[in-house]
């Protein structure tokens, strides 16, 4: 088993690489490039549009041949430069300017503090000591450092003076992924950034799908042609025929604040505008009643194929001879469907589990753009938009270094569930 | 069975889970009661500078006029218009004390009795800047904020004829062969640190906006090509030289940039200035940013050290919502003061009296807007003839498209100019709605039905084999670009001319402008108060994917750019352009359709809310104290 999985890791790096280099052409050689004029209410200004668009071509490195922007790709992706305030391992970093005497820092406690000396030096300060002492340290690992001045070793003391004589400025490495030039920052930290709102908005939803659409999918097998089967298998077909976009306005028009029926629900976003100041219970009602619409608009449509997939799966096994046998042995039928059938009805469902991971952190455009939530969806459809080429690239690996471990991780469930299967 | 897994271990599990998640739940309890001190905290000292600016008031009784108010914006003494280039001499050089007086209400008296400073103003945005380093920052987004946050040597007046009032520079002086500007700072303007604005911070953001490697090409780009030198000459004194006479030097010296703080910008290399600095945003305006919550919204909060007037509000939040609905929705909940209806949102609730009860609609013509057009690639050899395109022109009813597919909110005009301005020559009629004479036009350029398919046809290269007229006509994508193609297609058809539509996602359509691949297109170009005619339509332009995209070539309509350029004068330039204007109207390379008004919905709370024509201006609004929202 793990020289199987070995085997199959190793095998990804070759397949990853296929990836890049066809994702990398794909996106290149799509009509459009990135440094089209910004629009203003659909208007753009005439005024040296030749100047701005030269530029922005010889920066991004569009004039270079094309096998050398794929390395560059490479090196933006895994490379930051960190003479910058904004490059800090903090989540969201918040640098407070001083400038002149270092020793003001001290008042401003904890929070990561970007602190210049008399002559223009710069250090970033994460803690202040109980002394008063400054603490300064470098984030992330130089290696291929190109320095000017000298390096402060990690965690060491300096005080005030030493501030001033020391400069940083390097390139290390760092996976960032590459820049954005929309949102001019790196990939990672959009993804920071947007990953949690997706993933909660996502795996709520997920979570209900898979616990309404099982039990509900085994109950129909177990009474099919019945009442139940059929309303159900109705009902969810229904649902599954209405189109997000509709349903998602529908909900915004008529079921929000400010609408034109029922001001049940907020209209947009994740929060409401004062969201900070709440208690923190209140705080969590707010959020949840925040994502009521949102989750209900990705389950609605998710219940009728996972339901008729389950569906199948445990009618296959009813008709299995072990079935008889177990009933004949005299196993309730309560039992030999949750003991027997079930166990051997999910396999289908880890197929499709590995299909999700992907899903999950993908986000959905119309979701995000109909109740303004900004999250992955929103952030992909932009930068593919805009052209804004790190981005999509990036996106689009991670899509499928998510793809193939979610073909791994079903491999290794289906051994896992059955025991019939073995990797040898 | 050892191994069997029994309700036991599964009650274990489950509360170890549950302690597990009590754990993490009072973590993030604990964390935000802190945050929540630390923002008391906050309004703790919020309320102490304003204990502070209160009693400072009643100390010094002339202060608390200190707020714009009314006729805000300084009327400009009327020796000093005599032309664009203002306050040209000393003797009309306008000193800040001056200015103060006609900010002012002057005596408290004058103040209507519900005035009162404070207050919060919240506007929907449909998206974030980027990033809020200026000239870095592309987005119209970014520039409102500037535009409170940052100052710049000379404003435009907010009034037409749009002449330039001093900003930073309490005065400037252009020489008389209009090569050499000088401007003189105001010796009392401030950063928001306090530190004073001296020339060295104009020198500084000159010399910053010309590094080959900060990302500013649009503003470098102006200032290359113009500027020839500029010099400090003393603490509040700059010099600019031009390389030739242009008739806006003023503009681009006084008006193009944002003028940045050195003690603070000054301390990043170029890539760091670019890219990594995107929230740190200080300048000598009334306003500061006060916090940037991505994704959500901006506070800009009230400068109380501002060397100028003040503005009256205290607070403005600009949140960022991207639905349409959604803003709307908030709107009418009372979460929004100010917004931005979409047409459609207008057309129903503009008259609406759930509106009236609410606020205010308001709708004006800025030249920012700028206007519509269908382009013809005058390349191409059907375009050529100038009767083909007056014909093509007078085959659509521009009013009936305003009327039908616009709803009424638009304005015909018939050349590149702001209908305002003194550019545009209001005598020149549109060309009529004429399909008849259109007809005949096409007719005597040779183009007619000989086969009796439907089409119309003519032998353009003079091969003996006739081509029909076709034209593919391209759009970015968007509803409203459909509607106008669908409408010209309708149009062209009665005169036996099939339209084949196109449409593209803008950054592709943009690609096709820039290497001239269409036919026909529909387009915007944004405005200026003085428009200058040259990137559009000088034969320059043609080549090197300069901003005449149609190829409009003429030696005439370059002859009277030219001249109109280096015309210092007002009036002279201005009957210069409307020549020009005149000209362009005959040659039609375009058809020129309609400018768009801009759409707000405000708050009735709102007083002194005037009809600017340039844009509203928040720093002049005030709200009655018993209306302020906290």
């Amino acid at each position: 088993m793990i020289t199987y999985i070995v085997r199959r890791i190793l095998l990804m790096i070759p397949t990853l690489l296929g990836i890049t280099v066809m994702v990398f052409l794909i996106v290149r050689f799509a009509p459009g490039n990135p440094v089209a004029a910004p629009r203003d209410a659909g208007a753009i200004s005439s005024e040296s549009r030749a100047a701005v668009e030269a530029y922005y071509e010889k920066k991004l490195g569009l004039d270079q041949p094309i096998w050398r922007q794929y390395f560059n790709w490479w090196r933006s992706m895994f490379s930051a430069q960190i003479d910058a305030p904004a490059w800090t391992d903090e989540p969201e970093p918040r640098p407070i300017y001083i400038v002149g005497d270092a020793t003001g820092a001290s008042a401003e406690s904890t929070r990561t503090l970007l602190v210049k000396g008399a002559d223009g030096q710069w250090v970033q300060l994460v803690a202040i000591n109980t002394d008063g002492a400054p603490q300064a340290r470098i984030v992330g690992r130089p290696r291929r450092a190109q320095l000017s001045g000298t390096f402060i070793p990690l965690d060491k003391q300096i005080n005030e003076h030493e501030i001033r004589r020391y400069r940083y400025s390097a390139t290390v490495f760092a996976v960032t992924l590459g820049q954005s030039q929309t949102s001019r920052t790196t990939v990672m930290h959009e993804l920071r950034r947007r990953l949690p709102i997706t993933l909660l908005i996502n795996v709520i939803a997920l979570a209900l799908i898979y616990v309404i659409a099982i039990p509900t999918g085994v109950v129909m097998a177990v009474k099919r042609g019945g009442r139940f089967d059929v309303g159900s298998n109705a009902l969810m077909l229904g649902l599954w025929s209405v189109p997000i976009v509709l349903a998602a306005t529908v909900f915004v028009g008529y079921l929000t604040t400010g609408g034109a029926g029922l001001p049940w629900f907020p209209n947009h976003g994740l929060s409401s505008i004062d969201a900070e100041r709440l208690p923190f219970f209140a705080w969590l009602g707010d959020r949840a009643w925040h994502l009521v619409l949102p989750v209900i608009c990705i389950t609605y449509g998710g219940f009728a194929y996972l339901a008729k997939q389950m569906r199948a799966a445990v009618l296959d096994n009813l008709t299995m001879e072990y079935v008889r046998t177990a009933r004949a042995k005299g196993v309730s039928g309560r039992d030999v469907v949750l003991h027997h059938v079930l166990r051997n009805s999910v396999l289908p469902l880890i197929t499709m589990f590995a299909t999700l991971l992907p899903y999950l952190i993908g986000g959905s455009v119309i979701i995000e753009k109909i109740f303004n939530i900004e999250g992955m969806g929103l952030f992909t459809f932009r930068a593919v938009m805009n052209r804004d080429y790190d981005v999509v690239q990036a996106m689009a690996l991670i899509a499928g270094v998510l793809n193939m471990t979610g073909i791994l991780l079903a491999d290794i469930a289906y051994a896992v569930v059955d025991p019939r299967i073995a990797f040898e | 069975m050892p191994n069997r897994f029994t309700i036991k271990d599964l009650l274990f599990l489950l509360i170890g889970l549950v302690v597990c998640l009590l754990l993490f739940l009072n973590m993030v309890k604990t964390n935000r009661e802190v945050e929540a001190l630390a923002g008391v905290e906050e309004a703790l000292q919020d309320q102490a500078a304003t204990l502070q600016e209160l009693i400072h008031a009643i100390a010094d009784p002339t202060d608390g006029a200190r707020v714009m108010f009314r006729d805000s914006f300084p009327a400009v003494p009327t020796e000093a218009l005599a032309s664009d280039i203002t306050f040209s001499s000393p003797s009309s050089a306008v000193n800040r004390r001056g200015l103060d007086q006609q900010w002012q209400t002057a005596p408290d008296s004058q103040l209507p009795a519900d005035f009162a400073p404070g207050g919060t103003i919240i506007h929907i945005r449909n998206a974030e800047p980027a990033t809020l380093t200026p000239f870095v920052a592309r987005d119209s987004y970014a520039n409102d904020i500037h535009a409170d946050v940052f100052e710049k040597l000379c404003w435009r007046n907010l009034e037409p004829p749009f002449h330039y009032v001093p900003g930073l520079a309490r005065s400037w002086i252009v020489s008389d062969d209009g090569l050499e500007l000088v401007f003189h700072l105001f010796p009392n303007a401030r950063w928001s640190d306090g530190k004073p604005v001296t020339a060295d911070d104009v020198i500084f953001t000159l010399d910053l906006v010309l590094n080959e490697r900060v990302d500013a090409p649009m503003p470098r780009s102006l200032l290359a090509d113009n500027v020839a030198d500029y010099v400090a000459l003393d603490r509040h004194t700059v010099r600019f030289r031009m390389q030739r006479p242009y008739f806006d030097a003023v503009g681009i010296c006084g008006n193009l940039l944002w003028i940045l703080p050195r003690h603070i910008y000054g301390e990043f290399e170029a890539e760091t200035y670019n890219s990594r600095i995107g929230d740190l945003c200080v300048g000598s305006g009334p306003w500061l940013v006060e916090s940037w919550d991505r994704g959500r919204q901006l506070v800009l909060k009230r400068n109380a050290n501002y060397w100028g007037p003040k503005p009256a509000l205290n607070k403005q939040v600009l949140r960022f919502i991207t639905g349409e609905l959604a803003e709307l929705q908030e709107f009418w909940a009372g979460n929004a003061d100010i917004i931005g209806p979409t047409e459609e949102q207008w057309i129903v609730y503009a008259d609406d009296p759930r509106l009236k009860e609410r606020g205010e609609a308001i709708s004006y013509y800025t030249p920012l807007r700028g206007y519509y057009f269908f382009g013809y690639n005058l390349r191409l050899a059907k375009f050529a003839d100038k009767r083909v395109r007056q014909a093509l022109t007078m085959l659509l009813d521009r009013q009936a498209m305003i009327d039908t597919l616009r709803g009424g909110l638009g304005r015909i005009v018939t050349g590149p100019f702001y209908f305002g301005s003194d550019q545009y020559d209001t005598t020149i009629e549109p060309w009529p709605y004429d399909p008849d004479r259109a007809r005949q036009l096409l007719g005597e350029a040779g183009w007619s039905d000989t086969n009796g398919d439907g089409v119309i046809d003519n032998d353009l290269d003079g091969d003996g084999a006739r081509e029909p007229f076709q034209i593919n006509f391209l759009a970015a994508r968007s509803n409203l670009h459909e509607r106008y193609q669908r409408y010209v297609q309708a149009q062209f058809k009665q005169a036996g001319i099939q339209v084949n539509l196109d449409q593209l996602e803008w950054s592709v359509f943009e690609q096709r402008l820039a290497s001239r691949d269409f036919e026909m297109i529909v387009m915007a170009w944004t405005g200026n108060p003085e428009t200058d005619a040259f990137a559009m339509w000088h034969s320059s332009q043609v080549t090197d994917q300069g901003s005449n995209i149609v190829g409009f070539v003429n030696d005439e309509a370059d002859r009277l750019i030219e001249q109109a350029r280096q015309t210092m004068e007002y009036e002279p330039r201005m009957e210069l352009w409307r020549q020009f204007h005149r000209l362009l109207h005959v040659e039609q390379p375009y058809t020129f359709l309609f400018t768009g008004p801009r759409l707000t919905f405000i708050d009735q709370r709102f007083k002194n809310v005037q009809r600017r024509s340039l844009r509203l201006y928040t720093s002049e609004w005030y709200v009655p104290a018993d209306l302020q929202r906290r």
